[in-house]
């Protein structure tokens, strides 16, 4: 089991108001995986996915990482986490408008410090192939169109060979075709190399391509679908 | 605008160590400059009153040639006493006349001697001018007897009823002795007075310098602040006489004394500077987290100069509160200056002269100018300097705030 | 890596950068000019203070140290030129010299005026006053007067004064002496009070047989002073004071010090203004980017990566300005140095040793230290924002 959550649970505090945006959330992820969350907007996916990928802290319960509780973790240890562990795609990109697509893409390695320039370089180039953007790698993330960006995005996701890909609504922002396109790159990578990836979507074309579908109302799972 | 200013309120209120940061920094700087203020009108009122009543009256008349770099000339003593004083004493505005006459001499107490300054002063006339009396330490005038300055008296070894041996020039030229009992000690404002003055009788010293001739006539008047106006109507009777008012030859001390108001408002605005860099920064932190906020204010149709008031008046009443609370601290750290003052005694001791009359005591007074001059100013930085980020929100388009919202 | 990221988001906003980097360098100019100031017309004064008045060491009887202020005459060191000559054989010594001093007045005519008298070797002397004669010059005998003394007196060359003075044995000598030359020193001190005569002469005056009453020791260097004050005090006899300028000059010298350190102060203080701006500059800068933040720290950069991203942005910013800006102020302060500064009005009568026509002296070590506030306090500044990076936890940055 790569990843086990048990009765998670997390509250938003703002000023004198509460609101519990996640009531006793139990799942798994096997590796290799194509894993969905879905449901309507405010469900708690996005929350979900924060406390999953420590963007946030639950509350309660926890999370089991390879066996490892991720939720006793010191703010410190948690970033090592990320970088050794986690691969992230958001729904509007976060792409570094400074960095060259080249740049972007090679950051998380050059934050693990293990490999030469030379070695990053060729890994960069294969993985820009890999999603069809050979011959963009000096260009700026704004001179690209959102599916281009959004392929950056899973390039950059994917370079460090994460245990675990975590996208939250990656299409949300792009038309259906496109998003598709990506989605069917996100699952020829998982069939063909065998990366994990959990993400959160509202559109039922996407949930289709789902392994495991966990569907999520009033941060509760109401149900669980595998195929 | 009342709702505004309630918004702006709870605003503040929101980020509280934030704003009592800014807060802070505006009530330190307003109480420095308090107090800073203060003391130096003290210092001036103090220093000036001692300067008029010891040194140079309301109004001073030497000779015509009179000249600073040989200010022991006896060519340039003055005669016809009566004359001149008869023409001063005709207006209304004079109250009191009396003359002096200054001389370098050399003590001597057997192994060592000194250059001093003798002052011979009318005993009759010189209260009617000068305050002499108040400087006086220790003993009493005598008719007989000298005052001397306290250093002078220490570095000789003399104290009352010893007898102090000058030697000086007489208006021939002659090297002439005189051997006077001291009967009082002075302690002046006056660093220099204090080290190197000897008071006596003019007419002892008039006698031994073999003249009835003057230095300086010396005249007080109804109103020391009128006397530049009253120096030009006697020096126009005058010719004899080169008449300068308490203001003239007190000018290279006012000259210091400029100089310190200039540093006072230096302070004053590397203070508001700095307080509106702080408001600056607080308003600005304020703007980037509400940005979403401001968006959402913007779609909902507040207008832009409404939003932007929303922040200006977010410094005004960190401004205007900050100053108040400055203010109460200011008067607060005041009653300490002012009522109990700072002793400069021993540190004026290694310093020597500092080429000005200063007392050893210095005590503020309260500048009530200073209340409204900071309060508005304080207040005025505040706005000021929130309009600057606040323009900014002005400027933003409302789909820029709100772009963020997934 | 992280170097080349903050580089290129500072020329994201390249007008705010600007603006920030401009006012620190404003701020960094004045500062070396300040600085350079401050230092080198401290530097100069204290070396003034050694070569007018109290030597690099100073050698007198323990009387004479107790009673200086009246510049005793009977406190005479007797063997004196014994001393002078063994002192003279000291390494890293340059000069020795052997002077009286006096105190007396003078009166012609219709004046008096207090004047100090010097005897001393005319032709060899610290004060160099044949050097900076008016009118006259280096004669056998006579006497050199400042130029106000001479003035005030309505003394000209050639013409005779009678100078008396109470002598070493106590009673009273006069001697009529002609003016040989009139000097200009530019110092208030001496041009208004100073006259200079040989020291025989002064000995004949003074009634002093034997010896002088003071030795003035001058060094190379200004550090050995310490070093030189210990050896004379091996070679010179019992009962005689040997003081170094530093310890003649007490509570000054502290205060010269003291003076260095408030004025580093205020300095820093007005560096540290002008880097609110940069504060500003990052605290926008962290602001708009908050969504970046967010995304780095999913990466995986922790918080520590983040602040030396951030504090690198900003003293980048503040170094960009403030080394030239130093550089700058400096360069002008030493240009003004070569030229000189005429503070004559100011001066005039002012009793330090102190020309009015300031060359402030400037040393390597000043340019660094220059150069050191204006790289560290920047960088210090710059730390102040990236606080607001641990503020927030990634989820939330993500939102903003
Ligand atoms: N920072 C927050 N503070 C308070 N409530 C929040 C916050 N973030 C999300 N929520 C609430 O939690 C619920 C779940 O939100 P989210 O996880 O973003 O939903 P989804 O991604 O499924 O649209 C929503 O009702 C939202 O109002
Ligand atoms: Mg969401």
């Amino acid at each position: 089991m790569l990843l086990e959550v048990k009765s998670l649970n997390k509250t938003y505090h703002t000023g004198i108001v509460e609101f519990t945006a996640l009531k006793n959330i139990n799942l798994s992820v096997e590796k290799g995986e194509f894993t969905a969350f879905a449901g309507p907007s405010g469900s708690g996916k996005t929350t979900l996915l924060n406390c999953i990928g420590c963007l946030d802290r639950g509350e309660s319960g926890s999370i089991l990482l390879d066996g490892v509780d991720l939720m006793t973790k010191k703010t410190v240890e948690l970033a090592h986490v990320r970088k050794e562990n986690f691969g992230f795609i958001f729904q509007t990109y976060n792409l570094f408008p400074v960095l060259t697509i080249a740049e972007n893409v090679e950051m998380p390695l050059k934050l693990l410090q293990k490999e030469s320039q030379e070695e990053i370089n060729e890994k960069v180039m294969k993985m820009l192939s890999k999603v069809g953007l050979s011959g963009y790698e000096n260009r700026r993330p704004l001179e690209l169109s959102g599916g281009q960006q959004q392929r950056v995005a899973v390039a950059r996701a994917l370079i460090k060979k994460p245990k675990l890909i975590l996208a939250d609504e990656p299409t949300a922002n792009l038309d259906s075709k496109t998003g598709e396109s990506v989605v069917e790159l996100m699952k020829e990578l998982n069939v063909n190399e065998g990366v994990t990836f959990l993400f959160s979507t509202h559109d039922s074309m996407v949930m289709k391509r789902a392994s495991k579908l966990y569907e999520i109302h009033d941060g509760q799972i109401k149900a669980s679908r595998k195929k | 605008m009342k709702y505004i200013l309630q918004l702006a309120l709870k605003n503040i209120l929101r980020s509280k160590r934030r704003t009592i940061l800014t807060f802070m920094m505006l009530t330190f700087g307003v109480t420095v400059y308090m107090i800073m203020s203060s003391l130096y009108a003290g210092i001036d009122e103090v220093s000036f009153d001692n300067l008029v009543q010891f040194e140079t009256g309301h109004v001073k008349m030497r000779h015509v040639n009179f000249d600073e770099d040989r200010p022991f000339s006896t060519d340039n003593l003055m005669t016809q006493k009566k004359e001149i004083y008869e023409k001063i004493k005709k207006h209304n505005f004079v109250k009191g006349v009396t003359d002096r006459i200054n001389l370098l001499a050399e003590m001597d107490n057997g192994i060592d001697s000194m250059p001093v300054v003798i002052v011979g002063y009318d005993q009759s006339t010189d209260k009617d001018v000068f305050e002499l009396a108040k400087f006086i330490s220790k003993g009493k005038m005598e008719k007989d007897g000298a005052i001397i300055g306290v250093d002078l008296a220490k570095d000789m070894g003399l104290d009352i009823g010893d007898i102090a041996n000058l030697t000086f020039r007489d208006v021939n030229g002659m090297y002439t002795a005189l051997d006077i009992p001291v009967t009082a000690l002075l302690y002046s404002g006056d660093p220099m007075a204090n080290k190197m003055k000897i008071f006596m009788n003019i007419e002892i010293v008039q006698k031994n310098m073999d003249t009835d001739a003057f230095s300086e006539i010396a005249v007080k008047t109804d109103n020391m602040y009128n006397a530049n106006k009253y120096a030009e109507i006697l020096q126009k009777e005058i010719s004899e006489a080169d008449v300068k008012s308490w203001k003239t030859l007190s000018y290279e001390f006012a000259n210091v004394v400029s100089t310190k108001k200039k540093a006072g408002n230096f302070i004053l605005f590397v203070i508001l500077i700095i307080a509106m860099v702080g408001i600056i920064n607080t308003i600005l932190i304020s703007i980037y987290e509400k940005r979403r906020e401001i968006g959402t204010l913007k779609a909902m149709g507040m207008l832009d100069k409404e939003v932007r008031n929303l922040f200006v008046a977010e410094g005004f009443i960190i401004g205007f509160t900050g100053s108040l609370f400055g203010l109460v601290f200011g008067t607060i750290a005041n009653l300490y200056f002012i009522y109990h003052g700072l002793d400069f005694t021993s540190m004026m001791d290694q310093m020597g002269n500092m080429g000005a009359s200063m007392v050893g005591v210095m005590k503020s007074v309260w500048v009530i100018k200073d209340y409204f001059v900071i309060t508005f100013l304080a207040t005025a930085a505040s706005i000021f300097a929130s309009y600057y980020p606040a323009k900014k929100v002005m400027d933003m388009q409302p789909v820029d705030c709100l772009r963020t919202v997934q | 890596m992280f170097l080349k990221f903050a580089f290129r988001n500072l020329l994201r906003n390249k007008k705010r950068t600007f603006t920030s980097a401009l006012s620190v360098f404003a701020a960094a100019m004045l500062v070396g000019f300040g600085y350079g100031w401050v230092n080198g017309v401290i530097s100069l004064y204290s070396e003034g203070f050694i070569k007018y008045q109290t030597g690099n060491v100073r050698v007198v009887t323990q009387g004479y140290e107790s009673r200086e202020k009246f510049m005793p005459v009977d406190e005479v060191i007797t063997n004196a030129d014994e001393i002078a000559a063994k002192i003279r054989k000291i390494n890293g010594v340059s000069s020795v010299e052997e002077r009286i001093r006096f105190g007396i007045l003078m009166g012609k005519d219709d004046n008096t005026v207090s004047a100090v008298g010097m005897g001393l070797d005319v032709k060899n002397n610290s004060f160099e006053f044949a050097d900076k004669m008016i009118e006259g010059g280096i004669q056998e005998h006579g006497i050199y007067l400042g130029v106000r003394l001479a003035e005030s007196l309505r003394l000209k060359v050639g013409e005779e004064i009678l100078i008396a003075s109470k002598t070493s044995q106590g009673g009273l000598n006069g001697i009529k002496v002609k003016v040989a030359g009139i000097f200009k020193m530019k110092m208030a001190s001496f041009d208004k009070h100073f006259f200079f005569l040989n020291l025989a002469d002064a000995k004949k005056l003074l009634k002093i047989q034997n010896g002088s009453t003071e030795i003035y020791a001058f060094t190379k260097n200004v550090e050995d002073s310490q070093k030189l004050g210990e050896q004379i005090k091996s070679v010179a006899g019992e009962g005689l004071s040997v003081k170094t300028y530093s310890e003649q000059m007490g509570g000054l010298d502290e205060i010269l010090k003291m003076m260095k350190s408030i004025f580093l102060f205020i300095e820093i203080a007005i560096l540290a203004l002008a880097c609110f701006v940069i504060i500003n500059t990052m605290v926008m800068a962290i602001f708009e980017r908050m969504r970046e933040i967010g995304t780095l720290k999913a990466l995986g950069f922790t918080e520590r990566d983040l602040f030396v991203i951030f504090t690198g942005e900003g003293a980048m910013i503040g170094i960009l300005g403030g080394i030239p800006g130093a550089l700058i102020g400096f360069i002008g302060i030493y240009i003004w140095s070569k030229t000189g500064v005429n503070l004559e009005g100011m001066l005039k009568d002012v009793e330090l040793p102190i020309e009015y026509v300031i060359h402030p002296m400037l040393s390597i070590i000043d340019i660094f230290g220059v150069l050191a506030l204006a790289t560290i306090v920047p960088i210090i500044s710059s730390m102040i924002p990236a606080r607001y990076i641990r503020r927030y936890l990634p989820s939330q940055a993500l939102r903003m």
